[in-house]
């Protein structure tokens, strides 16, 4: 959209106290009937997950919540890993795109990041580096300009709507939320305002992280209730930022615009290079050396000495 | 957390024009106490950095600079073709313990005596972990900020420091966060300018380069990547406009009260402010600035202020949507455009709907 196109539109938007719609059809075709959501919470500046929800974004979701996030042993990740696995695979297996659902790219970044620290890992489990490659094929698709696999929530609202506010302002869901559908009686100026004091990406509020800091201690030393009260907060914290994406996923479909035409084309493409990327590991672990059989010179060695 | 040292500085750079901001900054205010002081009431926001991010960095710095710097050593020595073995390194957090306030003073006599061995051609350190160097911002001698880079490495070809910063944010395929390199850039720029200063003392600014190095960590611990040299001509520009319109701003303060000793806010009326889409996140005062131009294109953000002026009124805009009557040839010039605008959005005129019921 040109600048004063976006201008326009905010100012419009301004004036009614409600986001302004500024297109006319959909850019991505309709959730298939299963659609995976994904919402991690991560330390800040660590980019390790201490919290993530994920599951079936039409149903309450499992959550995993680590007290001990900077711990090796990411053995605890395993069944988001399974989950994943599960739903990528059942989806390619029925030709269908799996869509993923994640509140905003912060989101995608640590994906990305647990790309990088398990897919060639060879200290971690099976399960971990599928994750990771799988987590690299989401992060991958994403880039892809008109891919029909990845939904982030912040990106597609702002994509088909313009608020009332600076730009910069709709990277925060909550104020972003607070345009497109305000609450009733509500001038959305002020309730995006007010939303925004809480931070939206991906981390927790800034009192309940500071607790959890503050317990870790206590809970590495085998303070059990601290470990219990981490695992509230977190789990808590996850569960709001869950409810959020729910919140957006909703508002997006309730926009009612129309399928565009080009959609059935994107969506094979889509399917087609998931389909590709999730069933061919390019680059897999390599294995470790002690694995393989040694060199040819070797054996010949062995042989001579053992008298063959 | 106040607005001293460096960060006052590198907040300045990247608002010019904001005199508030710089008066904040010359009067080192801690933000959230100047908020309570202008609005009465406290800020709710969030403020400062998080205790992780805090504990990562200093882990970060540690794991870099134990053993005698070797992680970091051993990151740097290829860059500048030193043998990794042989680099001297001296560690000021080591050599001097103790208060900050004190440590500043000391640590800058020691930096300036290496300076001072560089300029008679002495053998010098190769790397200086934390080192001190002071940007003079005001006429008097007290009027100075200090600035504390990470570590200093010797290019031998200059045979003069490089300023350097560790940071523990991940690089992924060699690029880190972009929002978290502005701030780090701009930090680095005020190490050039504070240590082209006081080479400028021994004669040897001309050997200051506008480079930085930067060492980010790897995403799969705290164990460093690849460190980065980067040129900051644009940073190290805008820091000494900075600096030097701190200078004017705090001759402006002590004009302003030249009669009585007026609190600054009660001083914030006569000082012009530049509200931008950078306040946001960065300045505890940016929801006040921005509610004095509620109603006008400034809220729309840097795109709509810089496309029909910061001042527009937003009503009049849709009113000229609408089908008000422009009343100036340049409004109804700018009224054919925005409702040429407005159409090819699909916006139907508020007349246009009456109309057609």
């Amino acid at each position: 959209m040109s600048a004063i196109l976006d201008v326009v539109a905010r100012a419009i938007a301004y004036e009614q106290r409600r986001a302004y719609r500024v297109r006319e059809t959909f850019s991505i075709a309709a959730d298939p009937r299963v659609a995976f959501g994904i919402v991690p919470i991560k330390v800040v500046s660590e980019e390790v997950i201490q919290a993530i929800a994920y599951g079936d974004i039409a149903r309450a979701p499992k959550t995993i919540v680590r007290w001990n996030p900077l711990s090796r042993d990411a053995g605890d990740l395993e069944p988001f890993g399974r989950a994943l696995d599960r739903y990528l695979t059942s989806m390619i297996a029925a030709e269908a795109v799996p869509r993923i659902w994640l509140p905003y790219s912060t989101a995608l970044d640590l994906l990305d990041v647990l790309h990088y620290r398990y897919r060639t890992n060879q200290q971690a489990s099976a399960v971990l580096q599928r994750m990771g490659w799988q987590c690299r094929v989401i992060v991958e698709e994403a880039s892809y300009a008109g891919q029909q696999m990845v939904a982030v929530a912040t990106d597609l609202l702002c994509e088909h709507v313009v608020t009332g506010q600076a730009p910069v302002k709709d990277g925060h869901l909550g104020a972003l939320l607070a345009w497109v559908a305000p609450p009733p009686g509500s001038d959305p100026v002020i309730e995006a305002e007010r939303r925004a004091l809480v931070p939206a990406a991906a981390m927790l509020e800034a009192e309940a992280d500071k607790r959890v800091d503050g317990l870790r201690k206590r809970a590495k030393a085998g303070d059990v209730r601290a470990r219990a009260e981490i695992e509230t907060l977190l789990e808590r914290g996850v569960q709001l930022e869950w409810d959020r994406l729910v919140e957006a996923r909703r508002t997006f479909w309730a926009l009612k615009l129309k399928s565009g035409p080009e959609l059935p084309g994107l969506v094979k493409e889509s399917r087609e290079r998931a389909s590709y990327a999730l069933t061919t590991n390019l680059s897999p672990p390599s294995r470790p050396r002690r694995a393989r059989s040694p060199p040819r010179r070797v054996r010949i060695r062995r042989r001579a000495s053992r008298g063959r | 957390m106040s607005l001293r040292s460096s960060r006052g500085i590198v907040r300045t750079s990247r608002n010019l024009r904001c005199v508030l901001q710089a008066a904040m900054v010359v009067e080192r205010v801690s933000e959230p106490e100047f908020y309570e002081r202008v609005t009465g009431t406290k800020f709710e926001g969030e403020y400062g950095e998080r205790a992780s991010a805090r504990r990562r960095g200093s882990k970060f710095e540690s794991n870099l600079t134990t053993n005698n710097a070797a992680l970091l050593r051993r990151a740097l020595a290829p860059i500048f073709g030193y043998d990794v073995e042989a680099m001297v390194v001296r560690n000021f957090a080591d050599e001097i313990p103790g208060p900050p306030h004190e440590l500043h003073a000391m640590r800058l006599t020691r930096m300036r005596r290496i300076l001072q061995d560089l300029a008679r051609d002495r053998e010098v350190p190769h790397l200086v972990i934390q080192p001190q160097l002071r940007i003079q911002v005001g006429p008097n001698l007290t009027d100075f900020e200090h600035v504390s880079p990470d570590f200093f490495v010797l290019n031998p070809a200059m045979r003069m420091y490089v300023p350097g910063e560790m940071k523990s944010f991940i690089v992924r395929q060699g690029v880190a966060d972009g929002a978290d390199l502005d701030l780090t850039r701009r930090q680095a720029a005020a190490q050039i300018v504070a240590l082209r200063d006081e080479a400028g003392r021994l004669a040897m600014h001309g050997r200051v380069e506008n480079r930085a190095l930067f060492v980010f960590a790897q995403p799969y611990g705290l164990m460093p990547a690849r460190p980065v040299i980067e040129v900051l001509n644009q940073e190290v520009f805008e820091v000494e406009r900075a600096v030097q319109f701190l200078r004017e701003v705090r001759a402006r303060l002590v004009g302003l009260r030249a009669s009585t000793a007026t609190p600054l806010e009660d001083l914030i009326a006569e000082l012009p402010i530049n509200y931008q889409d950078r306040c946001i996140g960065s300045c505890v005062l940016a929801t006040v600035c921005e509610r004095r131009f509620a109603g006008r294109a400034r809220v729309l953000g840097d795109a709509a202020s810089d496309l029909i002026g910061p001042d527009t009124d937003v009503g009049r805009l849709v009113a000229l949507i609408n089908g008000a009557q422009p009343r100036t040839p340049e409004e109804a010039v700018f009224a054919t455009r925005v409702r040429l605008a407005a159409a090819a959005l699909g916006y139907q005129p508020r007349t246009l709907r009456r109309a057609t019921g």
